[in-house]
C-alpha cells in the first residue's frame, strides 16, 4: 500500500469571478509519479502555483508528510496554527501556510516552470550550483567566514560540483558545463531545469509541462530521466502534461481535470477507458447531450 | 534597391529637416552689443545654411556607411563569440596596473616637482579612484544584483556628513570613524531597501530616485544639524595613523626626518584611496564566488526561479544594498576628510547620474570596464580644463569645460551605437569545470530589478 506523500484536501482558489480550481482533492503517493492532466485552462498549473506557494489559496488544505505520521499529528498541527511539525519519525508541512521559499527549503518541493526560467546569462554548471544555495550558504558562515578566509567553504562546494557533474552527465551534458545556459537548445534547457531542481535534494519534484515543445527523440530520453529519478533519488514526481504518449508511458497514477475540478483519478490504462475523461477531451455529442439533459431533468 | 535609396534620402532630409528647425531660433539671430553698449541683431544665415546642409550630408554618409558595412558583414561569417582574454595575461595585466598605480604619485613628484604634480595627483590621480570606488560599490547593486539605483549619492552623502558630524562635534578620529560611517551607510541602504523589496525595474528607479533626493534635501533644511547650504567646514585633516601632515616637530616630515612639503598629504590621500578601492574590489571579487555572489546574479537573471529554488531573495536585495551602500559611506568619509568641507550642493542627482553611467558604460558586471569608464568620464571632463589652448583659435571667451556635458552625451549615444552593452561586454563565470567561457551579454538579463 504506497504511502500519500503530498494531500491536497478541498482546495479552492478563485481570480475575481473566475473559479480556477474548485474544490479539488488527490494524493501524490510516494516513489510514484503523478499526473496531472486536462484540457486548456483546466486549472492544473493554478493547482501547481498553489502547491509551490506562489499563489496563496482562497480554501483547502495541502500536506506533505514524510516518514511515519498519524492522522491525529496532523489535526493537531492543523489546530495549532503553526506552519510545520517535527515528529518523533517524521515531519508534516502544511503548504498553505507557507511562502514559495519556505516550501522550497523546508518542505523540500522543487518545480520546474511552464516557460524555462533558468539563469540564461550564467553558465550549465552555474546555475545548478545555484540550487545549493542554502548548504553553501550555511558553509560559508553566511559570507561572514568565507570573506575571511576562513572555514571548510572550499570543500563543501567540491561536494557540490561532484554533485553537478552527476546530474550534468545524467542529463547528457556535461560537455556543455561551461555554456551558458541561454545558449542550450530548447530540450537541453528543460532537463537542465530538471537538472537544476533535482539538485536542491526534493521529496516531490513538480514538474509544469516537462514534454511541451521536444521532438520524438528528446520526449524518450526525459521518460528515462524521469524514471532514473523516481527509482535513484527517492523523489516524487508530479506533472502536468499535454504529451498524452509521455503520460500513459511514465505516470503510475493520473488525475484529470476539467473546468478547475477533478472528473477522474486512476491508473492510465483506467483513465484511457474512463468515459467522463473521453467526454472533457474529445467532447460529445449533441444526442448524448441531450440524454444527458433529460437524464438530468428527471 | 531603389526604395532603399529614396529611405535614405528621405532620412536624411527629416535630419536637415531637424535641424533647420532648431538652428532658426537658436543660431539665425544674434544679439550683441556695439561700441556705444546699444543691442543690435545680427542675422547669421550662411551659416544656418551650413549646418542644414552639413547634416543632410553627414546623415547620407552614415546611412551608406551604414548600408556597406552591413553587405559587408552579410558576406562575411557572423563570427559571434566574445573575445576572451587568457586568465594568465590578465592577472599580469592587473599586477602591472596596480604597480603603475603604486609608482604614479611618486612619479609625478619626481618629474613635475611638488608644486606641478598636485593636479596630477589631486584632480586625476584621486578624482578618478574615488569613482572608480563608488563604480565598483554601485556594481554590486547594479550590475550584479541587478536592482537599478539612481540615489546611490545618497550614501556617498551620509559618509560624508558622517564624518563631518563626528569630527567636529564629538572630536572622533579619521580611522575610528571611517568603519563606522561604513556602517551607518550600511543601515541607511537597508533602511532603502525595505521598501523597494516588491518593487521592480522603473518603479524601483523612481523610489531611489527620490531616496537620493530626500537625502539631500534633508541636509539642506536640517541647519541645526547639518549647517543647511553654507555646509559643515573646518573639518580635520587626515592624518598619519595619528600624526599630522604639519610643518612643526610632531608633524609628519619630521618624525621621519623628511623635508616638509604640502604635497605630503596629497600622495597619502592617494593611496589611502587606492587601499580602499582595490578592497572593494577584493570583496567584490570574492563575493562574487561566493553563495551570495552566486545568488545576486540569479536574482538577476530570474527572481521568481530564485524562490522556487529557495533562495531568500529579501536576504540576497537587502545585503546587496547594504554592502554597496557601505562602500559608498567609505569613499564618502574620505571625500569628506580630503575635501575638508562638505555641503548639500556636492550630492545632487548628477553626481548619481555620473556613476551610473560609469556602471553603464563600464559594463554593468565587469570590474575593468568601470576603471576604464572612470578614466574616460573623469579624467575626461578634468582633461577639458587642459585645453585653454583652444582660447587661441576660438576667442578668449571660449570655455571648453562647458562642452562637459554636450561631450558625455554625444559618448553615451556612440556607445548605444556601438557598444549597447558597455565597454567590457562579457561575463566571467564564477566557476567552471574545463575552461571558462566567457558568456556573451546578449544572454544575460539587463538588470531590471
Amino acid at each position: 500500500m504506497p504511502k500519500p506523500l503530498l494531500k491536497v484536501e478541498h482546495l479552492s482558489m478563485r481570480f475575481g469571478g473566475l473559479t480556477a480550481v474548485d474544490d479539488v482533492s488527490f494524493a501524490a503517493n510516494e516513489g510514484e509519479i503523478t499526473a496531472l492532466i486536462g484540457p486548456n485552462g483546466a486549472g492544473k498549473t493554478t493547482l501547481f502555483n498553489c502547491i509551490t506557494g506562489f499563489y496563496k489559496p482562497d480554501a483547502g488544505r495541502m500536506i506533505l508528510s514524510q516518514g511515519i505520521t498519524e492522522p491525529e499529528d496532523i489535526e493537531k498541527l492543523t489546530r495549532s496554527g503553526r506552519r510545520h511539525a517535527a515528529l518523533a519519525a517524521g515531519s508534516i508541512c502544511l503548504l498553505e501556510r507557507m511562502s514559495d521559499t519556505e516550501i522550497a527549503r523546508r518542505a523540500r518541493i522543487a518545480r520546474t516552470f511552464q516557460n524555462i526560467r533558468l539563469f540564461a546569462g550564467m553558465t550549465a554548471l552555474e546555475n545548478l550550483i545555484v540550487a545549493c544555495h542554502n548548504p553553501l550558504m550555511a558553509a560559508s558562515g553566511y559570507t561572514v567566514l568565507s570573506l575571511l578566509g576562513l572555514g571548510s567553504y572550499g570543500a563543501r562546494e567540491k561536494d557540490a560540483l561532484e554533485t553537478a557533474k552527476y546530474w550534468l552527465a545524467e542529463i547528457g551534458l556535461l560537455d556543455r558545463a561551461d555554456h551558458a545556459a541561454g545558449s542550450l537548445s530548447y530540450g537541453a534547457q528543460r532537463r537542465l531545469e530538471i537538472a537544476r531542481a533535482m539538485m536542491t535534494k526534493p521529496l516531490l519534484l513538480c514538474l509544469d509541462e516537462p514534454a511541451a515543445g521536444l521532438n520524438a527523440a528528446e520526449s524518450a530520453k526525459l521518460n528515462e530521466l524521469l524514471h532514473a529519478i523516481r527509482d535513484r533519488h527517492d523523489a516524487s514526481i508530479l506533472l502536468i502534461e499535454h504529451d498524452m504518449s509521455v503520460v500513459m508511458t511514465i505516470s503510475d497514477h493520473v488525475v484529470v481535470f476539467d473546468y478547475g475540478r477533478k472528473i477522474a483519478e486512476g491508473t492510465p490504462s483506467a483513465i484511457r477507458k474512463d468515459e467522463a475523461v473521453i467526454a472533457a477531451y474529445l467532447g460529445v455529442e449533441d444526442q448524448d447531450l441531450h440524454n444527458a439533459g433529460l437524464a438530468a431533468g428527471a | 534597391m531603389g526604395s532603399k535609396r529614396l529611405n535614405i534620402l528621405k532620412s536624411a532630409g527629416l535630419a536637415a529637416l531637424i535641424m533647420s528647425g532648431l538652428a532658426f531660433p537658436i543660431v539665425a539671430y544674434h544679439a550683441d552689443m556695439d561700441l556705444t553698449r546699444g543691442l543690435f541683431l545680427e542675422s547669421r544665415w550662411p551659416l544656418v545654411f551650413a549646418l542644414i546642409a552639413g547634416t543632410f550630408v553627414l546623415s547620407l554618409l552614415s546611412s551608406f556607411l551604414r548600408a556597406w558595412r552591413r553587405s559587408k558583414q552579410a558576406a562575411t561569417v557572423p563570427a559571434k563569440t566574445a573575445r576572451t582574454v587568457s586568465k594568465r595575461a590578465l592577472r599580469l595585466i592587473s599586477f602591472a596596473g596596480i604597480g603603475a598605480l603604486m609608482a604614479f604619485p611618486l612619479a609625478c613628484v619626481f618629474t613635475l616637482g611638488p608644486a606641478g604634480s598636485l593636479k596630477w595627483i589631486d584632480n586625476y590621480g584621486i578624482q578618478i579612484l574615488i569613482y572608480v570606488m563608488l563604480g565598483w560599490g554601485l556594481n554590486i547593486v547594479v550590475g550584479l544584483a541587478g536592482l537599478l539605483d539612481l540615489g546611490y549619492v545618497a550614501f556617498y552623502a551620509v559618509g560624508a556628513y558622517g564624518y563631518a558630524l563626528l569630527s567636529t562635534d564629538l572630536g572622533w578620529p579619521f580611522w575610528i570613524c571611517l568603519p563606522i560611517c561604513g556602517l551607518i551607510a550600511a543601515v541607511f541602504g537597508i533602511a532603502l531597501g525595505f521598501p523597494v523589496l516588491r518593487l521592480r525595474g522603473d518603479y524601483l528607479a523612481i523610489v531611489t530616485l527620490a531616496f537620493g533626493e530626500i537625502i539631500r534635501v534633508v541636509a539642506l533644511n536640517w541647519t541645526a544639524l547639518t549647517n543647511g547650504d553654507a555646509g559643515i567646514s573646518r573639518i580635520p585633516r587626515i592624518t598619519f595613523f595619528g600624526i599630522p601632515f604639519s610643518k612643526g616637530e610632531d608633524g609628519f616630515a619630521a618624525h621621519f626626518g623628511l623635508p616638509f612639503l604640502p604635497i605630503e598629504r596629497t600622495v597619502f590621500l592617494y593611496y589611502l584611496i587606492l587601499a580602499l578601492a582595490l578592497l572593494t574590489n577584493f570583496i567584490t571579487m570574492r563575493l562574487r564566488h561566493l553563495p551570495l555572489g552566486r545568488a545576486w546574479e540569479a536574482l538577476r537573471e530570474d527572481e521568481i526561479a530564485c524562490r522556487a529554488l529557495g533562495i531568500d531573495t529579501v536576504a540576497a536585495k537587502l545585503s546587496a544594498f547594504a554592502i554597496g551602500a557601505f562602500i559608498a559611506g567609505i569613499a564618502g568619509a574620505f571625500f569628506s576628510v580630503r575635501q575638508g568641507f562638505v555641503s548639500p550642493s556636492s550630492f545632487g542627482f548628477i553626481e548619481s547620474a555620473t556613476i551610473l553611467s560609469i556602471v553603464v558604460l563600464g559594463g554593468a558586471g565587469s570590474q575593468w570596464g568601470i576603471v576604464l569608464a572612470a578614466i574616460l568620464i573623469i579624467g575626461g571632463s578634468e582633461f577639458l580644463r587642459e585645453l585653454d589652448v583652444l582660447q587661441e583659435y576660438f576667442g578668449y571667451t571660449f570655455d571648453p569645460t562647458q562642452y562637459r556635458m554636450l561631450l558625455v552625451g554625444l559618448g553615451m549615444v556612440a556607445m548605444m551605437n556601438w557598444r549597447p552593452r558597455g565597454l567590457v561586454a562579457a561575463r566571467q563565470p564564477s566557476l567552471f569545470l574545463k575552461r571558462p567561457k566567457p558568456v556573451a551579454t546578449e544572454l544575460i538579463a539587463e538588470g531590471r530589478g
